[in-house]
Parts: C-alpha cells; sequence; structure tokens
C-alpha cells in the first residue's frame, strides 16, 4: 500500500492550515519533510517528489523535499466515541468548508449545531451540493480539508448526537 | 508520441477487467470509478486504484457524468475510457472530458452526437453513399401509399411515425392490401398515439443483422476487421454473436466492407466503432441501421477470428498513435461464436435473477475465451445489467465452431444463481441454428415455442 497522490495533497493542505512549523513523513518508499520558514532542521537530498502526476499539488502548497531522516508522523484514523456519528459524503467529490473563498466556515470544531443546518459544500465539475446535518448536536471534528476528493460515503465530520 | 499514462475506467463488469487488462498490457496505470456495492469487485481487485462515486442506483453513480470526470481530474488521470452501455454514448461526458483536457477513449462529442442522431446519421450514410432501406416521408392518402410503395417494391411496411418498439407497425403483401392496410394503420396510429401519421419501407422478412468493426485515427486510416453476425436476438438484445457473416457471398462482402469505410472517412471518424445493417438474405442487399460510437459487447468475436486487440487499439489511437495494424496484414482465421451468459431465468420470461454465486466452474481449452467479472463468492447486484459472462470458442470453421460451443456450455458449471446457459445448450442443439437457417426474428418465432414446449413436462 503505497501512498497516494491525494493523500499528499491532503496532508500539505493540512498543514498548510495548521500552526506547525514543520513536518515529516516516513511511509513505505517515501520520506517528506516540508517546513513553513524553508530552513529544514536538517539537510535534504533534493531529490523530486516520487509523484507521478504534478498537477495534482496544490499551487499554494509549501517546498516539499525527501529526506533522509524523518520521525514519522501519523494521521490515526478518526474513531467514534460515545454518542459520536460520522456525517458521511453524499457523493464523491471535492469538499469545501465555506460557502466562497474567503467567506467564513460553515461551522468550526466544537460549534453546536442545529439539525438541518449547513456543514460544507460538495463541487463536483464546478457544480456544488451543500451538506446539511442530518442531527443536532456538537460539532466534534472536521476530518478533510478543504479543496481534498473524498469519495462516496467517506466521512467528513464527527458529530455528538445532543 | 507516448501512450496515455493513466486511464480513469467509467464502467463495471465484464468490461472494467477487459479495459483494465489492456491497460495493464500498454502499462498503463488504472483507475476504477465504482458505485459502493462494486468495491469488491474483480476489476476492483485488479485496476491500480479504486474510487467509489456514488451509491448503487446507476443514475447515482455510473451515469453522472460530471460525478465520473470529477473521479478522473482528482486522480490525475489523462484518460477516460467509458466501456459500453452507460455514458459510453453521451455527448455530455466526452465533452466534459474534452473541456477539462482529459481524453475520451471513443470517438470526439461531436462524432457522437452525429451518429447518435438517427436522422443525421441515415443523412450521414446516404450522403457517404451507404445504402438505407428504401423508404419514404410522410404518407397522407391510401392512394399515395399505393403508388410509393410500387417505387418501394412489395412488401411493405406502414410505420406510426410517432411509434416505435414494434408497435403501430403493418405489412401489406401486395397491391391489393395496400388500401386497406393504410386506413387501418392510420386508424390504429391514432387511437395509441394520437397521431394518424404514417411513413413507409420496403419490408425485409428474411432479415440479417450484420455489422462491421471499423477504425479511424487521427491520421486519416481508415480500417475494417471484418464482420459479425448478430441475428439471433430477443426484443433487440444481441444473445449469440458470431463472425465472420458466414451467409455473405464474397462479393457482398466487399461492398459491405468498402460501404463501412466510406463511412469512416465521410466522417473523419476516429477510434473503434460498429456500422450496423440489415441483410437481406433473400435479395443479397444490405442497408444501413445506424453507426455505434464505441466499444461493443462482441468485439471479442473480432479479436478471436483476426488477432487484434480492439481495446488496445483504441489506447493506442486516442494516445494519438496511428492505427497499428495495416488493412492489407488483416487475416479472418477460422469461425468465432459468443454467448451471453446471463443471470436469468429463461422459463420465466428472461427475468434477471440476482443473488450469490456459490460456485463458478467455467469451461477451459485452448480454443475457449471467457470474459467475466465473476468467481465463487460473488454476489451478482440486482441495480444493473444481468450479463454475468461472454463464453467464446474459435475453430477453423463453422461447424466445428458450434460444436466447440455444445462442449464449452456443456461443462460451464455455475451454482447460487440461475443463468441462461442451458438455453444457450438448446439454441446451439437446434438444427435451425447448426445449418445457419436463421434471422432476426427466428429466436422469438421458432427457437422460444420449441424451447417452451421442450421445457414443459
Amino acid at each position: 500500500m503505497s501512498i497516494k497522490n491525494e493523500e499528499i495533497k491532503s496532508l500539505l493542505t493540512f498543514f498548510e492550515k495548521s500552526d506547525w512549523q514543520e513536518l515529516r513523513l516516513e511511509v513505505e518508499g517515501l520520506k517528506i519533510a516540508v517546513s513553513k520558514n524553508g530552513s529544514l532542521a536538517t539537510a535534504a537530498a533534493t531529490a523530486p517528489l516520487p509523484v507521478t502526476s504534478a498537477a495534482v499539488m496544490p499551487a499554494a502548497a509549501p517546498p516539499a523535499t525527501a529526506t533522509p531522516a524523518a520521525k514519522p508522523v501519523l494521521l490515526a484514523p478518526a474513531e467514534l466515541a460515545a454518542g459520536q456519528v460520522y456525517l458521511r459524503a453524499p457523493s464523491l467529490g471535492v469538499v469545501w468548508g465555506q460557502s466562497k473563498p474567503g467567506a467564513p466556515p460553515f461551522v468550526q470544531e466544537g460549534q453546536l449545531i442545529e439539525a438541518g443546518a449547513p456543514l460544507c459544500l460538495i463541487e463536483v465539475m464546478k457544480l456544488f451540493t451543500q451538506v446539511n446535518s442530518n442531527v443536532k448536536g456538537k460539532v466534534v471534528r472536521r476530518l478533510v480539508a478543504d479543496g481534498e476528493m473524498v469519495e462516496h460515503d467517506a466521512p467528513l465530520f464527527i458529530i455528538a448526537v445532543d | 508520441m507516448a501512450l496515455l499514462k493513466r486511464v480513469l475506467i467509467a464502467n463495471r463488469g465484464e468490461i472494467a477487467v477487459r479495459v483494465i487488462d489492456a491497460c495493464k498490457a500498454l502499462g498503463i496505470e488504472t483507475v476504477l470509478a465504482v458505485s459502493h456495492v462494486d468495491r469488491e469487485t474483480l476489476g476492483a481487485k485488479r485496476a491500480d486504484r479504486v474510487v467509489c462515486i456514488g451509491p448503487a442506483p446507476a443514475a447515482a453513480s455510473y451515469l453522472n457524468p460530471a460525478l465520473v470526470c470529477q473521479a478522473a481530474l482528482s486522480t490525475g488521470c489523462d484518460g477516460l475510457h467509458p466501456g459500453y452501455g452507460f455514458l459510453s454514448e453521451r455527448f455530455e461526458l466526452a465533452k466534459l472530458c474534452e473541456d477539462n483536457n482529459v481524453k475520451f477513449i471513443g470517438p470526439g462529442a461531436e462524432a457522437i452526437r452525429r451518429v447518435g442522431d438517427k436522422l443525421e446519421a441515415r443523412a450521414a450514410a446516404e450522403a457517404a453513399g451507404v445504402p438505407i432501406v428504401p423508404g419514404s416521408n410522410l404518407v397522407h392518402t391510401a392512394k399515395e401509399a399505393a403508388s410509393i410503395a410500387k417505387g418501394i417494391g412489395y412488401p411493405v411496411m406502414l410505420k406510426a411515425a410517432a411509434g416505435g418498439g414494434g408497435r403501430g407497425v403493418f405489412v401489406a403483401h401486395d397491391a391489393s392490401d395496400i388500401e386497406a392496410s393504410f386506413e387501418r394503420a392510420s386508424r390504429e396510429a391514432l387511437a395509441a398515439f394520437g397521431d394518424g401519421s404514417l411513413y413507409m419501407e420496403r419490408f425485409i422478412g428474411n432479415a440479417r443483422h450484420i455489422e462491421v468493426q471499423v477504425f479511424g485515427d487521427n491520421f486519416g486510416n481508415a480500417l475494417h476487421l471484418g464482420e459479425r453476425d448478430c441475428s439471433i436476438q430477443r426484443r433487440y438484445q444481441k444473445v449469440v454473436e458470431e463472425g465472420p457473416g458466414y451467409v455473405l457471398p464474397e462479393a457482398v462482402r466487399t461492398r459491405l466492407h468498402a460501404s463501412a469505410l466510406n463511412l469512416v472517412r465521410y466522417l473523419g471518424y476516429v477510434n473503434a466503432g460498429t456500422v450496423e445493417y440489415l441483410y437481406d438474405a433473400d435479395r443479397e442487399d444490405f442497408f444501413f441501421i445506424e453507426m455505434n460510437a464505441r466499444v461493443q459487447v462482441e468485439h471479442p468475436v473480432t479479436e478471436l477470428i483476426t488477432g487484434v486487440d480492439i481495446v488496445q487499439e483504441q489506447l493506442r489511437i486516442s494516445s494519438g498513435m496511428p492505427i497499428s495494424v495495416r488493412q492489407s496484414d488483416v487475416r479472418i482465421s477460422g469461425h468465432a461464436i459468443e454467448c451471453r451468459i446471463n443471470a436469468e431465468q429463461p422459463r420465466d420470461g428472461f427475468m434477471p435473477r440476482p443473488g450469490r454465486i456459490t460456485r463458478w466452474s467455467p469451461p477451459y481449452g485452448p480454443n475457449v475465451r471467457l470474459d467475466t467479472h465473476c468467481y465463487t463468492g460473488y454476489l451478482v447486484p440486482p441495480y444493473y445489467d444481468s450479463m454475468i459472462a461472454k463464453l467464446l470458442v474459435h475453430a477453423p470453421d463453422r461447424a466445428s465452431a458450434v460444436e466447440a460451443m455444445r462442449l464449452a456450455l456443456d461443462a460451464f458449471e455455475i451454482e447460487g444463481i440461475e443463468t441462461n446457459i442451458e438455453f444457450h445448450r438448446f439454441v446451439m442443439r437446434h438444427e435451425d441454428y447448426a445449418a445457419g437457417k436463421v434471422n432476426t426474428r427466428w429466436l422469438e418465432t421458432t427457437l422460444l415455442p420449441a424451447y417452451q414446449k421442450n421445457c414443459s413436462p
């Protein structure tokens, strides 16, 4: 099982939005180290990232460099606690957390929501479908970053049902 | 010129497996778009990557052009193969792909639109010198009908302009019949469709369905790979296909191939296609029916008798390469037959019978080919077409091919679901089929009554 372009892309988007300064990842056959200030702690080999299609790399992504030494950073699969449910994608598409670029996000983690509250948009070839919560409760976690593709039925949010 | 790098397969079942294998043979990466219930299929196991695009119903997954195009873009594919059925001849998908720099593996959107529009396709055929069934425009009076019928030649069909699917059709056998037939057809058309308008066509009593496999490429080359006979049909659905078209006199065959190539050249058609004809076996005349702008279910028949891999050829052409076969190198070798194996019960009106396959024991042999996505333990879902396999045999001549198919069908054992294998065994052992004395109505008018009689205690 090798890492997919979309997973790298999602990781980079996630990193970009986080307040982390540096990220290192090592999985089977692939090492990635990225930094926001351009100064990685270890001098890195500059071999290009083994990504087969450059088109999937977001333009705003920070520079990525392969490095021989890095501690793995693992994104643990989201587990549900008692009283929590997944809100899932109605179809394959690209996820967006706000109604348009620059607008505030529909919801923040920790926010209380009513049933029917809009949570995100799913884009399919420039057509946007609003995904609403089917339960009342609290947004525990958003699982998919902006611009990432999800498959049909993929978990988008964890909601603690009220 | 390089091949495509990564192809999204927007289909399911055996054709998904077929396209994945062709890509692999050429070193092209594969992404399979699946519905929620198809995540564990054979195609899903063989593809480099699988993306679930939507729920089981085809309208929410396999039939949504935006979803499959988005899946191709999001997974970095530079090509999309639509297979057959589903979106394979939908203008919207080909156009979406073109607009987003994903190579649609088939003819262009404009070609799909042109050959998909029946009237435009007929006009193109006429302009390219391809014979069309002698017929008329709207006929207004019985007198007019009689005069037109003289020109067309009896017997003639009177068809409701608003009709379809065989309804509102009357046959007049000679001049004494025409006026009464016209009045009856007109009355009935008015009652059934609210529109009494009629048009006329020559009635071909002993018709066979013959089709020519063609290719065009971006360099102006046109190629044909001979013809198939698909006369064994039920409700306009092909049941058995074979090749070559064994009833064609050599002179007719040559004219048939030339006419198909004329149409390819006239349209500037690129990629694989099939030109379908009605063949009047009594008059030795052929007429254009339509052109299919996709790879056909029965394409392996042609692959067996020519040795050309049609799907690989499609991938090369869409990569911008010329057709790899020269017409002078095409040799038709022996005879091939294909039986469509469906999960259905012929004794119960051919009702689909989805379910879990508990034993899958297919025939093997040097002259047997089986295109399938099924295996022991596979659940045939109730949402899609009931075809579970295409069984093919290849032999030096038709008689030995028929015998080889009988043996292959006898050796094919499937448990857990009902299939039409036993029905195919009956077809292969019918004397008319063995003698090649069939036409497009034979299955329904001769074979089915005999089969039902044979089934009842």
